[in-house]
């Protein structure tokens, strides 16, 4: 099949704003809602709890709207807007962002307008947040940091997940990939309106900041409206951490953890020896979709529909780490034959023993994916706020392009690169019966 | 003749949708939106037939009764073929397709960027094609078996299913839509083709397609694929409710399990045998205003218990419609559930006392407006909102109508009627340790 990669939607069109800051604009008519994310960036490690207070406490009162039911009650004044802080990684970077969604002005009843309105009401939140004597409200602080630990303590409430930063954490002790985006528990109780307001000041005069609109305006247009968003900006930008080297595997080593439940959650690692920029990147994406990324996958065809092992199995691959993880909900006692099943099909990869159908469909698989993608403005924010951060190139025709020129070759060649890690087991404690009647 | 009656035009100049929909001679609905200049194709062949409808009968027949989770375990056995399952020929057209049970319905989907048209034709099939073996259903065992453990473990999911033991005596919304391990041991090929017999018969499905394409195109294709499959005379199906009285089975569920956060929902129970259409509509629409103006962040309790810690940003309210039941439910995680559970009961006893402000209505109003323009961007809502309502009886655009004819004495008059101390349940859990 001849594929063309030419753009089919608007890319961002992408201009310096202030010292450090970028503005990120991508005119989109197909919606009936603009979308902005503000994003600062820095490493992840030390001061990612305190970061992630930052936004927390922004959307706790503004000058304007100084308290939390007065934001909601201006957010539905303006026709619903949603807002809300997120934290997220990419690679070794820590992303703080707020992020807002709001209808477009020719969408609304009459002579109805929101974007003037909704940019500045996000500008006083990030600029103008409500401080006494200076620094945020203490009683504002010690809540979000009561908020924050619980969403620290709530991660083991999701098992897989939990399963997987735990593989990801014995894996790579000594390395940043290790870090979870939350922080910890015992940096975040250090929390004072000093340390946050300190932490507020430095992510947005001196952090990395990047700003991401879609919407149906004219891009010099709306930058106008925009600017005031990465006002006050420090020309000493701080320098994030050169990229950490990728590690190799040494010897497999096993890790169990066992807790009160019904399913096991197992979690393989390997080490890809490849990564963002490498010749062998897509490659190894595309055998790592041959292995577990779709559902004609070999994981999820052979050891789930043919072994009838578990329900949820897949694999992923970390392009900043040189990680890949294979994950799965399984029987307890079923651990052993999983773990060689799993092995098997790596295996198969690894000799080239996957059919062209399979190569084929995952090839297709992976261009349908970044296609659809670009129906989204908040995919098509993240695609290009990660590969910014990660090195990889931000148009995604681009990658298209890498992807379709991969050969079976090349994917037997990486596949070869993998090397097994750690594998990682989160097993119940004892048999419970799932059945079990509430009381 | 491929169809039957006028075409249907569901529109709305707010959302500046359209969906055309017609019926065609095997009795399917056949339904089209069409979304200019997105890239993503989406089509879905959806079935009444959901983890509530555990008793029927044919015919006049005599009843039938089926065991917990047979939905959903013939929506897993649809994939199923003799020679490959389903997805790898989506695999091979560069798509990805899927399918989900809920209470009132079966809905399987595909999503594609190119061969659209193949796609279609290979749902339409695969729904329209069963092969149950003593083999295949025996393994599928398996596999359920360990999505019922996840379920288990996912405390989210545990918290709401108590609720609804909470809430409901006999009704079968209050199961688990997936079963139980014995409930489905003891599932045959021979239940599931009787399962199949009855709710998959054209008569009974929607076919909807959201996609840039042309919808001549599109309605030529879907009537010659289902009359590929002569599947007879539409059989005349008398699903069978479980009656349920007024008031919850109890006031309170409480287990433990290792999490991190405990968890709380509060439930306020309805019965609604009477209402169809777009009554039912305007019911779950006075009643989600009336919740957000209780519960919602501009609300007067959520920033008093943000503050107190008795609550966090997982805090959340709606209000579900399930056949002839339904439900508000509110919570999410809790530091402190029994001083979050008597800190709601008081207060709103309070707000019940005080009634609703006029203003915060408009304000919700407006707000609706601009969530009805976030959630019409999606192709996936468009489907489930379209297949939702008509599985109900209503236009899914009737929305934004009711919206503007809801008056404040109807919300209040909800408000008094339905969060009310006799018909609430919680549901609780907390950590073992």
């Amino acid at each position: 099949m001849t594929r063309s990669f030419s753009s089919e939607v608007a890319g961002f069109d992408t201009r310096e704003s202030a010292p450090g800051a970028t503005l990120h604009i991508r005119r989109e008519s197909r919606r009936k809602t603009s979308s902005l994310r503000v994003s600062w960036i820095s490493d992840l490690g030390d001061g990612a709890a305190l970061r992630c207070l930052v936004p927390a406490c922004l959307l706790r009162g503004s000058e304007s709207h100084p308290s939390l039911r007065e934001i909601s009650r201006r957010s539905e004044e303006l026709w619903g807007l949603v807002l809300s802080a997120s934290v997220d990684r990419a690679g070794q970077r820590h992303i703080i962002s707020l992020r807002a969604e709001f209808p477009e002005d020719s969408r609304l009843p009459g002579d109805a307008k929101v974007l003037g309105d909704a940019v500045d009401f996000i500008r006083e939140m990030i600029h103008q947040p409500l401080l006494s004597d200076g620094l945020f409200c203490s009683q504002t602080v010690s809540t979000e940091v009561a908020q924050h630990r619980r969403t620290i303590e709530g991660r083991f409430d999701d098992k897989r997940s939990w399963a997987m930063q735990r593989c990801v954490e014995e894996t790579c002790s000594g390395e940043p990939w290790r870090y979870h985006e939350y922080g910890t528990i015992d940096e975040l109780e250090l929390a004072t309106p000093q340390s946050v307001t300190t932490a507020w000041r430095q992510s947005i005069e001196k952090h990395p900041m990047y700003v991401h609109f879609s919407g149906e305006v004219d891009p010099d247009e709306v930058a106008e409206v925009l600017l005031p968003l990465t006002a006050g900006r420090d020309r000493d930008v701080t320098a994030l951490a050169p990229r950490h080297p990728r590690r190799g595997a040494g010897q497999l080593r096993e890790v169990e953890e066992q807790f009160e439940g019904n399913q096991a959650n197992l979690v393989i690692s390997l080490r890809t020896n490849t990564g963002h920029g490498d010749p062998l990147h897509e490659a190894m994406m595309i055998a790592n979709g041959v292995l577990g990324g779709f559902s004609h996958s070999r994981l999820f065809s052979q050891v789930r529909e043919k072994q009838s092992l578990c329900y949820s199995i897949n694999s992923h691959i970390d392009g900043s780490a040189g990680l890949m993880l294979v994950s799965a909900g399984i029987d307890g006692d079923a651990a052993s034959r999983t773990r060689e099943s799993i092995f098997e099909q790596i295996d198969v990869v690894k000799m080239g023993g996957f059919t062209d159908e399979e190569f084929q469909m995952t090839i297709d698989s992976w261009d349908s994916r970044l296609r659809m993608a670009t129906d989204s403005p908040a995919a098509m924010a993240e695609f290009d706020l990660v590969s910014r951060l990660v090195g990889r190139d931000p148009d995604i025709d681009q990658l298209r392009h890498r992807v379709a020129q991969v050969t079976r070759e090349a994917v037997v060649e990486a596949a070869g690169l993998l090397q097994p890690d750690l594998v990682y087991l989160l097993a119940p404690r004892q048999s419970t019966d799932p059945d079990e009647e509430a009381s | 003749m491929t169809w039957i009656g006028q075409e249907k035009i569901l529109e709305n100049q707010t959302l500046g949708e359209r969906v055309v929909e017609r019926t065609h001679a095997s009795g399917a609905t056949v339904a089209f939106c069409r979304k200019p200049g997105y890239l993503r194709r989406y089509a879905c062949f959806a079935t009444r037939f959901g983890s509530v409808d555990n008793r029927y009968r044919i015919g006049g027949g005599p009843e039938q009764e089926l065991p917990d989770g047979i939905a959903h375990f013939l929506e897993h056995k649809m994939f199923e073929g003799p020679e490959e399952d389903a997805f790898t020929q989506f695999s091979r057209l560069g798509a990805s397709a899927n399918a989900f049970t809920s209470f009132v319905g079966t809905t399987y989907l595909f999503s594609c960027v190119d061969q659209f048209f193949p796609c279609l034709e290979h749902l339409v099939r695969f729904v329209q094609q069963p092969h149950f073996t003593d083999e295949n259903v025996e393994k599928e065992k398996g596999i359920i078996g360990q999505e019922i453990r996840m379920y288990a473990d996912n405390p989210g999911w545990r918290v709401y299913f108590n609720l609804l033991e909470g809430l409901y005596r006999d009704h079968p919304v209050a199961k688990d839509i997936a079963g139980t391990e014995q409930t489905i041991a003891g599932i045959t090929p021979e239940i599931l083709d009787r399962c199949w017999s009855a709710f998959y018969h054209p008569s009974n499905m929607i076919l909807l397609a959201v996609a840039d394409e042309d919808e001549e195109s599109y309605f030529e294709h879907a009537g010659r694929l289902l009359a590929e499959t002569d599947l007879g005379p539409a059989p005349e199906i008398e699903k069978i409710l479980t009656p349920e009285s007024a008031g919850p089975a109890q006031t309170e569920v409480r287990q433990q399990m290792q999490v991190g956060r405990s968890k709380v929902l509060f439930g306020w129970k309805d019965i609604h045998s009477d209402l169809f259409g777009r009554e039912l509509m305007r019911k779950e629409l006075v009643t989600e205003l009336m919740l957000e103006c209780v519960f919602g962040q501009s609300g007067p309790l959520f920033e008093q218990l943000y503050t107190r810690e008795l609550i966090d940003d997982s805090f959340g309210t709606s209000y579900q419609v399930h056949s002839d039941v339904g439900h508000s439910v509110s919570g999410g995680d809790s530091a402190d559930p029994d001083q979050l559970i008597t800190s709601i009961r008081d207060q709103v006893g309070q707000i019940r006392r005080c009634g609703i402000d006029p203003a915060d209505i408009e304000r919700q109003r407006r707000s609706a407006i601009g969530y009805l323009l976030r959630a019409f961007n999606s192709l996936e809502h468009i489907a489930s909102s379209y297949c939702g309502t008509r599985f109900l009886g209503a236009d899914p655009f009737e929305v934004v109508d009711l919206l503007s004819e809801i008056s404040h004495e109807e919300v209040e008059t909800r408000l008094q009627e339905h969060l009310i101390p006799e018909q609430m349940s919680c549901s609780i859990i907390t950590s073992r340790s």
